[in-house]
């Protein structure tokens, strides 16, 4: 019994405390069960992202890159950001640019004039990181198979006079 | 008799002048400095990134107020069609088509959107003896037809076949081609309408100088991704639009045998002994057929002085 609990003082708490440091960024703050992505609703429909689902999947880094406080899984991130805390705002919006005009991907800065010059804006951030990943791990890839055309959508692509799919 | 003689040294002289200028005045070709466009704007193609969605083509329908394709913008068959075994082509009811390509050694397809590239140094612009095209300082290549005689000399200079004619309206020539939104959008710095449509962001607008620093950010930062080109930075003195690939670029039916000079270049000895060929040879042949005709006509002359005398 002796024997049981230096074990477990031993090996234990070292271990425990590292689980919770690793997952206290992620397990304090408010995770949202789902994400409806309406920012651009113009030719197609919103989107809702089952964020639950996503976050009980993969890594928060896998989408959020550092901000979440977890480690980057870049590496070319990671030279700067391998300690970086959890930012307030972890929403794609707070760094990425909903206005997709001119000069988005231009340096804006100081700072970010070193490393990132290449910043895509919302539009491309969302489905850069989405279709990258459903393409390597089976999820929908098709253009409709996430998003429903407005009928401004429909016009834009010569489909009003062909019948509606759904 | 005199007068004969004098006729015959003035073309003999004149023969003697344009040979000699055919044949010693070539001006040897000198390096040709492009021009810089300090504040040219333009595209980064990253064909990593494309998924074909045809987004740009609808975009691109909508801004120009083109006529409605046959085939809805969703409609992926397109990829297979061919006109005489080549793949799509912009024509003048597309300023831009995506085309698929299967490279060698990899699972998926690659796509390629088709456009102009608005070079640095147009060869449609050199080739264009009414000046119907003007390179912006914002970089595009845009084109006037209320100048424009319909010679179609463009279509035959332009290294990536872009410029198209409107045959349906032959008597009224207007070549059609991508104008990067001038009018619409670039003028006001705004990205052109294909940019703003692309999901993936395959299409990145900016200066051009910022464009090719980003190039080569990717292709430093995911090693192994991309091949090390940045197609259109050099090619035929550079060009608005640049590419990224992670297959050689002939495998996407690029032309990779483009020399990094401007096609100006290769063409400016040639034309510049066009307008001295439109000069001299006038006058030339009209002498050669004078010193032809002379006996014929000296002998008309001599019926009529004879029959005036017999009269």
């Amino acid at each position: 019994m002796k024997l049981w609990s230096t074990y477990i003082l031993i090996f234990g708490l070292p271990l425990w405390t590292m689980v919770s440091s690793a997952y206290a960024g992620a397990i304090d703050v408010d995770i949202p069960e789902n994400i409806f992505i309406d920012y651009m609703v113009e030719l197609y429909e919103g989107v809702t992202l089952d964020h639950a689902m996503h976050a009980d999947l993969f890594d928060c880094g896998s989408c959020h890159h550092h901000t979440t406080g977890a480690r980057s899984l870049n590496d070319f991130c990671a030279h700067c950001h391998a300690d970086s805390p959890a930012s307030d705002d972890v929403s794609c919006s707070s760094c990425h640019e909903k206005n997709t005009g001119a000069f988005h991907c231009l340096p804006a800065g100081e700072t970010a004039s070193v490393y990132h010059i290449d910043k895509p804006g919302l539009k491309g951030a969302l489905h850069l990181q989405c279709l990258g990943c459903h393409r390597d791990e089976g999820g929908p890839t098709g253009c409709q198979e996430c998003h429903a055309f407005t009928s401004k959508g429909r016009k834009r692509f010569a489909l009003e006079d062909l019948p509606r799919k759904n | 008799m005199a007068e004969n003689t004098s006729r015959r040294t003035i073309l003999k002289s004149s023969l003697a002048a344009t040979m000699a200028t055919l044949f010693f005045h070539v001006k040897p070709g000198t390096a040709h400095q492009v021009k810089k466009y300090p504040d040219s704007l333009g595209v980064l193609v990253d064909l990593t990134r494309c998924v074909g969605c045809r987004s740009c083509e609808a975009a691109c329908n909508a801004e120009q107020g083109l006529p409605k394709p046959d085939k809805p913008f969703t409609d992926d068959s397109v990829f297979a069609q061919r006109h005489h075994g080549q793949k799509r082509r912009t024509d003048e009811t597309c300023y831009t088509v995506v085309n698929r390509y299967n490279p060698p050694g990899i699972e998926h397809p690659l796509y390629r959107k088709v456009q102009c590239n608005h070079c640095q140094e147009p060869a449609c612009l050199s080739s264009c003896f009414v000046n119907a095209y003007t390179k912006t300082p914002e970089g595009a290549v845009i084109y006037n037809p209320d100048v424009c005689v319909g010679c179609r000399t463009c279509m035959v200079a332009c290294p990536f076949y872009i410029p198209t004619f409107k045959y349906s309206s032959a008597f009224a020539p207007r070549i059609l081609k991508c104008v990067f939104c001038y009018e619409t959008r670039l003028k006001k710095g705004q990205p052109p309408a294909c940019v703003e449509a692309c999901p993936q962001q395959a299409l990145t607008f900016g200066k051009r100088d910022n464009l090719i620093k980003i190039g080569r950010r990717r292709i430093d930062e995911k090693k192994g991704r991309y091949v090390h080109h940045i197609y259109g930075e050099y090619e035929v003195g550079g060009t608005s639009w640049l590419y990224l690939s992670s297959v050689p670029f002939e495998e996407v039916g690029m032309n990779t045998d483009l020399p990094h000079q401007p096609i100006l270049d290769s063409v400016k000895n040639f034309l510049g002994i066009v307008p001295m060929v439109l000069t001299i040879w006038p006058a030339l042949f009209a002498g050669f057929h004078l010193l032809a005709s002379r006996k014929e006509y000296a002998g008309s002359t001599q019926d009529y002085h004879d029959k005036e005398e017999s009269q």
